[in-house]
């Protein structure tokens, strides 16, 4: 089967495309350790975690979970167990523990024999841990008996937890000290020299670090093997947009595939694909085929034109919301780089002491590489995709930066 | 006959009626119908943002996938209210979910008190009737940025949906939102692109007519189908007001159905009455300052540059221009051609939240109208035949009203003819003129009637209305032999504040009423002295020309013609001034004049090859051919009548119904311009009067066809006061009319269209048989009848 045109939704099976190697890639690393996945949203992350949820790799038990809107590392903890509870190999390695002392076992028994197993329903009984787990500080204790039990688990288990920094980040603005014990506890269960059958994916677009580092926490992370999910090459990019365009059964005229990565210049799958939409709608309103002539202004006239210009307007209010007293820099140097296409950072410093603008730009540069802005190549600098590149100029160019 | 389509309800709709109205969104909703099918047994899960502004047509598309869903695949639908009022969190939004699902009548989880709770348990019970029922469910939800910007608007609901509805979801979503909603474009927002968009384009033109087709057909519409021709030739205009939104075609076809009634005027203002709940709702939609951006867009009457904006709003440019892509993504606004590439201009989508924002916000009483030109000017672009039988069928009203002493009728069928007037510039010649043509005529004792009604108009404190009614007033005491005081009406009626048009009208009628009555020389001098009082009102030279034309004072028409066009700088009133002052000195007769003014015709009139060809013919000098003969010679340059501009039609008519023998050639002329919707005024009744009083020739329509065709279209009350009025003067001025008088007598008093006591008429038929009785008749009868009896046997002795 041939992946459909799935603009944003994360995708799976036949739909996820082009990523065999990274699947590859992420297995090997998760044998040795837990792993941090960044890239920016819409890249691909969560498709990447659902892959390996779905077709795990033999030998291992995958359970994912989206954490996002989990605010106490209590609720963290019922979360993960409620949805081990819902694994029989839990619930039996459970039972082959019932009568042994331990707190876990009194916080979990009421759900681990066999007679209620098939029951009750997640919710039902994520409420009742939750309702048993009021005491805010033992979840501790419980979540480190849960990880020694697991230690028994039949296999490897895989806990993919997606949108853990913004996780971190909701701990954070509840209790700053309560969110800091929390992370020093996950780093020493990840150290513990236990027998590795408890891995953690840790995935997320939301870059913690730079908040941890004003807090001079970064350390707590450090241990975590990080995976940069990069975009497709070109010419692979072609033959996802030929797939695409014909999973559509789209009309469209040879060339097209090869226009509309030219044009949109990247191999973000999300960006293609919204070019990919635009130029169908497109096709369908003027009742035609899709032609290579007709790509270009398309991209021109819908994806980068007022009717797109809400839908990527973060790429400017970010500057504004984040990057506070370096926010002219970051539009001065970004609006350098959209009429230069690449620049070295002297070139830069240039741009900057012309506009009066005392800066550090490596931190400027750190900060817009870590958003991923712009990427480094060698000496030089550049916007990372074409078609952020296309936008900024058509949209934000000269907006602010020069005053 | 079905619901008003502005109150159409999808959900109360038949699912024929759904899909048989359903234009333009097939293609799409085809796609999505696929795509949910595929999506089901896949393990991708999508769920879906349809995106429309308001009445773009969601709720007819979510009601017609719910429908096939339902119908076609077995998938179980939950529909939920758009207003969400039961909903006040995630959970209560799912327990909605529960309810409906299962069909019942209370929330089987009205106990459950804590909202993550009752998050959780609502949710086992979707799962749970899923496992149970083996169905897919879609969930319907109108008003996605209603919900996240009023319900869930906290991080920690939005997330938990999202969580909700991603790796395993109970349920695809199928949310409906007006614009982007910012929870979805917010890049660090749990939403952020998270749904498949569709979006729901305006309807192109082609379209427009392809929904108000199928409407009329749904309807059985007979009355539009049979003239389905005109439908499809009205739908631009339809295309032009409502930008392409259905709801507003819809709104629009309600006018189309009903049709253009004498009441045009109210129903525009109907119609925008009936938009206010709409349009309102669509600002609510949008904040303050975009709110304040579009008033000012709508009020300026044309595209403006975000700098314009700027300065009219007093705001920053960037914010305008912020605002504005906000707004061209919310559909209120498009951009239009870019003069320059630094500055691109906006115009509003959709003229009718124009004309309704103008009427709303401008405060000066007649500008806050002016939208009514706009409309008639698109309404009726390319339809002149139905602006002349509009203004007919108002004017009509306006006097059936002025019977009934409805004068606030009648100044709304003004107001109408005024609207029609200024947004028909081509035309405005006659549209007012339409109300004076169309007065009722007849007997002396009508027209005292009617001079008694119209009196008690001249004490309505509406000046406009005054000024309406004093010049219908003043013609009918000029037929009443009272012309001072008709003047004296027309002198009152002046006023600096009347509108431009009726104004001109005005002082021309004053002028050319005192020309008949005082002569040219008379008129022109006041004239010139309104002129020199008031320069503002030098738009009366193009009137003093004309005076000067029919006192024969060339050089003077040359002097005023040419101040006239040096002062004028509206191309219309330029146009109209020439081809008037053409059609005076072509009914004056003095066609060598013709000859100075074609350049003039040719530079200000846009005039065409033939029209300057017949302006030369008619003013060559040709001593051995009659007027009527040139005339004819002019006509025959077109091959068809139809194609012959008005002036020289209504020219040529005068000219040759005036000349003995020539005559019954006019009779084609008038039937021409009867074709055409001019009305059939005294000018007109006596003209077909001349032709049945004529000797017709050999070869021409006989007098039958005539005296039958003139009873049919002109008024029987009109012919009998137009042949009291005129057939003494034709008496008199041609000796060789008396047998011919007593011949149209008897026609039209077999056909009762004149009195059987009509004197001296019906004295003279039996002094003629017996005349004997002269003897008997009293010494003024006797006179009268003399006149005619002698004359008549004048007649037989030439013979």
């Amino acid at each position: 089967m041939k992946p459909a045109n799935v603009v944003g939704p994360t995708v799976r099976g036949p739909d996820f495309w082009g990523r065999e190697a990274e699947v590859q890639d992420l297995w090997r690393l998760l044998a040795h350790g837990s792993v941090l996945l960044t890239a920016p949203r819409r890249h691909g992350k969560s498709s990447l975690m659902n892959a390996l949820a779905d077709d795990p790799q033999a030998g291992w038990t995958v359970l994912y979970l989206d954490v996002e809107y989990v605010e106490t590392p209590s609720d963290f903890v019922t979360e993960v167990t409620a949805a081990l509870l819902q694994l029989d190999a839990f619930r039996k390695l459970l039972r082959a523990a019932a009568g042994a002392p331990g707190a876990l076992l009194r916080w979990v028994g009421k759900f681990v024999g066999e007679v209620n197993s098939a029951k009750e329903g997640l919710g039902e009984i994520k409420i009742s841990l939750r309702d048993s787990l009021r005491d805010n500080t033992s979840w501790a204790e419980l979540a480190e008996q849960l990880l020694k039990d697991l230690e028994r688990f039949e296999g490897k288990l895989l806990l993919i937890i997606d949108e853990f920094p913004m996780m971190v980040a909701n701990f954070l603005d509840r209790d700053e000290t309560r969110a800091i014990d929390f992370l020093k506890w996950f780093r020493a269960q990840r150290q513990q020299p236990r027998k590795g059958h408890v891995r953690f994916l840790l995935g997320g677009s939301v870059n913690i670090e730079p908040r941890l580092e004003r807090l001079r926490r970064e350390a707590l992370l450090n241990d975590l093997e990080r995976f940069r999910l990069e975009p497709l090459t070109l010419r692979r990019a072609a033959e996802f947009v030929t797939e695409v365009l014909e999973a559509e059964n789209a009309n469209f005229e040879s060339g097209v595939p090869e226009e509309i990565v030219r044009v949109a210049n990247c191999g973000i799958h999300f960006f293609l694909q919204v070019l990919i939409s635009e130029c169908l709608t497109d096709a369908r309103q003027h009742r035609r085929q899709l032609a290579a002539s007709h790509v270009e202004p398309t991209y021109r006239d819908r994806v980068l034109g007022p009717s797109n210009r809400v839908r990527f307007s973060h790429y400017r209010s970010r500057l504004k919301e984040y990057y506070g007293p370096h926010e002219r820099a970051a539009h001065l140097i970004l609006d350098e780089l959209a009429t230069k296409e690449r620049a070295t950072t002297a070139d830069l410093l240039g741009v900057l002491a012309r506009a009066d603008e005392p800066a550090d730009i490596d931190h400027v540069l750190a900060l817009l590489e870590s958003d991923h802005y712009i990427a480094s190549d060698g000496e030089e600098v550049k916007f990372s995709s074409g078609f952020l590149r296309d936008w900024w100029l058509r949209n934000a160019y000269r907006s602010r930066g020069r005053g | 006959m079905s619901t008003a389509p502005l109150l159409f309800n999808p959900s109360r709709a038949s699912s024929e009626e759904l899909e048989a109205t359903l234009v333009a969104r097939r293609p799409l909703l085809e796609k999505l119908e696929e795509d949910l099918i595929a999506d089901s047994k896949k393990r991708t899960k999508r769920h879906w943002q349809l995106i429309g502004p308001r009445g773009s047509g969601k709720s007819h598309f979510t009601e017609l996938i719910a429908r096939r869903l339902s119908r076609d695949h077995g998938w179980a639908v939950a529909r939920l209210p758009e207003e969400q009022y039961q909903v006040g969190n995630l959970g209560e939004l799912l327990e909605q979910i529960v309810i409906r699902l299962e069909q019942l009548k209370d929330s089987p989880l009205e106990d459950v008190k804590d909202f993550h709770a009752l998050e959780e348990l609502a949710l086992d019970r979707i799962r749970a009737w899923r496992e149970k029922h083996k169905k897919p469910i879609l969930v319907i939800l109108e008003n996605l940025g209603s919900l996240f910007e009023r319900k869930l608007r906290d991080r920690r609901s939005q997330s938990r949906l999202r969580e909700i509805l991603t790796r395993d979801p109970p349920f695809v979503l199928l949310a409906t939102a007006t614009s982007y909603v910012d929870a979805t474009v917010q890049h660090s927002a749990p939403f952020y692109d998270f749904f498949q968009v569709i979006t729901l384009e305006d309807l192109s033109s082609d379209e427009v007519t392809d929904l108000i087709e199928a409407r009329a057909q749904w309807d059985m519409d007979e009355l539009l189908l049979t003239r389905i021709d005109t439908v499809r030739a009205r739908a631009h205009a339809v295309f032009h007001f409502s930008g392409g939104n259905p709801r507003l075609v819809l709104t629009l076809y309600s006018i189309l159905r009903r049709g253009f009634t004498d009441e045009l005027f109210t129903q525009i203002l109907k119609l925008l009455d009936e938009v206010t709940p709409y349009y309102q709702q669509r600002l609510n939609d949008i904040s303050p300052q975009m709110g304040r951006i579009l008033a000012e867009m709508a009020l300026s009457g044309q595209a403006l540059a975000p700098s314009d904006i700027a300065k009219r709003c007093r705001m920053q440019v960037n914010h305008v221009t912020a605002n504005i892509a906000k707004l061209v993504s919310e559909r209120f606004v498009r951009p239009t051609g870019r003069p320059s590439k630094r500055k691109r201009s906006y115009d509003l989508n959709d003229r009718l939240f124009r004309l309704w924002m103008q009427m709303r916000e401008d405060q000066a009483a007649r500008q806050r109208l002016r939208f009514l030109s706009e409309f008639f000017q698109h309404w009726y672009e390319g339809h002149p035949d139905e602006v002349r039988a509009a203004a007919s069928r108002v004017t009509a009203a306006f006097w059936q009203d002025l019977r009934s002493d409805a004068t606030q009728r009648c100044r709304e069928h003004i107001a109408t003819l005024e609207y029609l007037q200024d947004a028909l510039p081509e035309h405005s010649e006659f549209l007012m003129a339409r109300l004076s043509d169309h007065r009722p005529n007849g007997s002396p004792e009508a027209a005292a009637d009617q001079v008694r009604r119209l009196r008690l108009l001249l004490r309505s404190e509406d000046r406009v209305l005054r000024a309406v009614a004093s010049l219908s007033l003043a013609s009918d005491l000029e037929y009443l032999k009272l012309p001072e005081e008709g003047l004296r009406v027309l002198r009152d009626a002046d006023s600096a504040e009347l509108p431009h048009k009726l104004r001109f009208r005005v002082l021309a009628t004053l002028l050319f009423t005192l020309a008949r009555t005082h002569g040219p020389q008379k008129a022109i001098s006041e004239g010139l002295r309104i002129i020199e009082q008031e320069p503002a009102t030098r738009w009366l030279l193009s009137v003093l020309a004309q005076l000067a034309a029919i006192a024969h004072d060339s050089s003077a028409m040359k002097r005023f013609a040419k101040d006239d066009l040096e002062h004028t700088h509206c191309k219309h009133c330029a146009s109209a001034a020439i081809r008037n002052l053409v059609r005076t000195i072509a009914d004056s007769q003095q066609l060598d004049m013709l000859g100075w003014i074609i350049d003039l015709f040719t530079e200000h009139a846009g005039a065409s090859e033939l029209e300057i060809d017949a302006l030369k013919l008619l003013s060559s000098p040709a001593p051995d051919v009659s007027t009527a003969e040139r005339f004819l010679r002019a006509l025959a340059y077109w091959d068809r009548p139809s194609d012959i501009p008005a002036w020289l039609l209504w020219s040529a008519t005068c000219a040759i119904s005036h000349t003995p023998g020539q005559a019954p050639k006019a009779f084609p002329l008038i039937q021409d311009l009867a074709k055409r919707g001019f009305e059939l005024g005294r000018h007109s009744a006596y003209h077909l009067l001349l032709i049945l009083l004529d000797a017709i020739p050999e070869g021409s329509p006989s007098f039958t066809t005539v005296l039958d065709w003139t009873i049919e279209h002109a008024p029987r009350n009109l012919l009998a006061a137009t042949f009291v009025e005129c057939v003494p003067v034709v008496a008199r001025a041609r000796t060789s009319a008396p047998s011919a008088i007593f011949r149209v007598y008897t026609a039209l008093l077999k056909k009762c269209v004149l009195p059987r006591d009509l004197l001296p008429y019906s004295i003279a038929v039996e002094v003629r048989e017996a005349p004997e009785k002269m003897a008997s008749l009293s010494p003024e009868v006797r006179e009268a009848v003399s006149l005619l009896v002698d004359a008549g046997e004048q007649e037989g002795r030439d013979q």
